[in-house]
């Protein structure tokens, strides 16, 4: 798909969602006025449910097109930065080298850009194979995998995490973008420290992890998980800004939910909560 | 004399096809790179489509792009492993596509190997030659 086709279709794709909600709304409020039309409404709804999930497959689609597609242009225009640079540098003046440096920041931004929505888009095609998961060892494993060699970074679990019923990949996924959000936020602390605990109500596990990095001003904390949005610069923290909608869509694949607590220069904590189930259940 | 082995390297990406001669260029291999745009093309030179002349191409490996007009990947992949003068011909697939259906359909059609195009704009291409050059000089050939 080119991009111009890309955008084309993601134009398409927003219009018929939003036709479809509109229509789903009305039958939705429709069927509680009359109960004699319910039976209709039944299968009215049945068909949107079936429109609405035929739309959510062809966006992840889209989303797998724009992520994909777009990659290899940005790519090549990058290699080709490369190639002036080293084989026709030393024509250019300090200016011309201070523009090829911008031009290669700005393209490498949207590559980052489309490594977020490639992880997003992963994470929403997966097919759910849940399992009992033992979180504590996959805790342990993403801090090893995601720890930085440059700084001390200490992780502290609070008693050994309980397992859960879900996929074990997804999960993988979204302990590791919370704690590379961990990390990356205490990148000013010479000693950081992140503290990851669970606690169990009747019906869910709700997960924590807490770091004593920049924290945020809580009343941005919703805006957090949705993608690409940034409370601070990507000067002052570079990424793209998709981790945590990540944890989000994981969250919500679950059933679960993913919020945030923080002020600002205390720390933040991020919570994830899943439901208890038991193994086999649906 | 003897000639230098082969590389046939089928891409319609002409950005990827520079990128990719450069880097086989400045790696000083000894190897002789042919290019087609496309899996017709490189089809004809191997003497599996209609139409061909001359003497046909016997590439010491192939590095085959999957999405590409006219003839894709996976065709090429498929006729080459039904014919017997081309069935042992070692095939890396490279390609930008990270799909598990797409890697597993590409072995399933006889590949040999699946490289995922990288971006590295430090060494642009390194990759693809440091591949050239284990299927030109490191890997052992059925004669």
């Amino acid at each position: 798909m080119t991009p111009v086709g890309i955008v084309a279709a993601l134009v398409a794709f927003a219009l018929g969602f939003a036709a479809a909600r509109w229509r789903a709304q009305r039958t939705r409020a429709g069927s509680t006025r009359a109960d004699p039309d319910r039976e209709r409404s039944d299968g009215e709804l049945a068909v949107l449910r079936r429109e609405l999930e035929d739309m959510r497959g062809e966006l992840g689609e889209i989303h797998s097109s724009v992520s994909h597609d777009l990659r290899s242009p940005i790519g090549a225009a990058l290699n080709f930065l490369s190639v002036l640079e080293e084989d026709h540098g030393a024509q250019l003046d300090a200016d011309g080298r201070m523009i090829l440096a911008r031009v290669r920041r700005s393209a490498e931004s949207a590559l980052t850009l489309l490594d977020g929505l490639a992880r997003l888009a992963r994470v929403g095609r997966k097919a759910m194979e849940p399992r009992r998961v033992d979180v504590d060892a996959l805790v342990r494993a993403a801090f090893a995998a995601a720890r930085p060699a440059d700084r001390a970074v200490e992780l502290t679990v609070v008693e050994p995490l309980p397992p859960v019923v879900g996929d074990p990949e997804l999960l993988r996924i979204a302990f590791t973008e919370l704690l590379a959000n961990a990390i990356q936020f205490t990148a000013g602390r010479e000693k950081a420290s992140i503290t990851v605990g669970a606690r169990r109500e009747d019906d869910t596990v709700e997960y924590w992890v807490a770091d004593d990095g920049v924290g945020f001003d809580a009343r941005f904390a919703g805006k957090l998980f949705r993608v690409f949005e940034r409370l601070h610069s990507r000067e002052e923290f570079p990424g793209a800004g998709a981790g945590l909608a990540v944890v989000r869509r994981v969250a919500e694949r679950h059933g679960g939910r993913a919020r945030a607590e923080a002020e600002p220069e205390r720390g933040a904590t991020f919570l994830l909560s899943l439901p208890a189930r038991k193994e086999g259940a649906p | 004399m003897n000639r230098q082995p082969l590389l046939l390297l089928v891409d319609d990406n002409s950005d990827d096809v520079s990128i990719a001669l450069r880097a086989i260029g400045r790696a000083g291999l000894l190897v002789e790179v042919q290019t087609r745009r496309n899996g017709r093309e490189a089809l004809e030179a191997l003497h599996l489509y209609d139409g061909a002349d001359g003497e046909p191409l016997r590439p010491r490996v192939i590095f085959l792009d999957l999405r590409m007009p006219q003839v894709d990947g996976f065709e090429v992949l498929r006729r080459l492993r039904r014919a017997a003068p081309t069935r042992d011909i070692p095939v890396v697939v490279i390609s930008s596509s990270q799909r598990p259906e797409d890697v597993r359909r590409s072995y399933e059609l006889g590949a040999n190997s699946y490289l995922v195009k990288r971006i590295d704009p430090r060494e642009p291409g390194a990759w693809l030659a440091e591949a050239a050059r284990y299927w030109i000089q490191l890997n052992q050939h059925p004669e």
